[in-house]
């Protein structure tokens, strides 16, 4: 126990909070992964559609889902990486 | 005599038989789609006007610069989506009138789809409402399709030329029953 306190240790120093990003930071990743799953919804049905209805600009539409998706989870790797 | 029967479309889709041909597609009036990218032009450029004026709002000043990065970059593709949704909303929200069948492909929100169809035989009233400002200026308006029995009535909405659509359904319907 003196050892503890000679260590300047207190149970107090052991927190999350240090290891976890701080509360907005986690309201953003929060923000854009739901933005993420919502994309991943938008795609999926844009490749629904295509399948219903075959058009060239339905590819197109398929392909920028796509291109959403890939935007959309960079966003959330790079808010990762810097926050 | 010229030939008056309707040239099938390059179109196809996923319930189509094997001997069914598209004769007419049809979708919402592309000024119906004037709203949304009214608004959607406007929310991309809310973060540029309000940039160079950025010192005075405490709470964005208050952010760390890759904050500020990472929010931009936030509110720029979540505009986008917003703008990706409708388009593809408005370009797959089509009316298809084939030598058999009409199929009214609705989408409630993005993400629930409603397809109705009816076979040309079956349909018994057609009619047409246009209406208000827009719909004279632009000549776009809803038509609706009654049909027998307890298959359900199809409204095809803001569509350009109701007259027309009108026209092109009752006659066909007309020559299927001979």
């Amino acid at each position: 126990m003196d050892n503890f306190h000679i260590l300047n240790l207190s149970w107090e120093n052991f927190s999350l909070a240090g290891l976890l990003p701080n509360a907005e930071k986690m309201v953003v990743i929060l923000v854009i992964l739901l933005l993420a799953v919502f994309s991943l919804l938008v795609a999926k049905q844009i490749i629904l559609l295509d399948q219903f209805l075959k058009t060239k600009m339905g590819s197109y539409l398929k392909a920028a889902g796509v291109f959403y998706v890939f935007a959309v989870t960079s966003l959330l790797i790079l808010s990762i990486i810097l926050l | 005599m010229a030939d008056q029967s309707p040239k099938p479309l390059p179109i196809q889709f996923i319930a189509q038989n094997p001997n069914e041909q598209v004769y007419y597609l049809f979708r919402r009036n592309f000024v119906t789609n004037l709203p949304w990218m009214v608004l959607m032009f406007m929310l991309l450029i809310i973060p540029f006007v309000f940039l160079p004026y950025s010192e005075q709002f405490s709470f964005w000043t208050s952010l760390s610069e890759e904050m500020q990065f990472i929010l931009l970059l936030l509110w720029i593709l979540a505009v986008c989506g917003y703008g990706l949704m409708n388009l593809v909303r408005w370009y797959f929200e089509v009316f298809l009138v084939t030598d058999k069948r009409v199929l009214d492909i609705d989408m409630v929100g993005f993400l629930y789809r409603n397809v109705a169809e009816a076979q040309l035989k079956s349909i018994q009233d057609v009619s047409h409402t246009q209406g208000g400002v827009f719909q004279l200026l632009f000549n776009f308006g809803n038509v609706y399709i009654q049909t027998a029995g307890t298959v359900q009535n199809i409204e095809v909405k803001e569509v350009s030329n109701p007259g027309l659509v009108h026209d092109i359904v009752t006659d066909l319907a007309s020559q299927i029953d001979g």
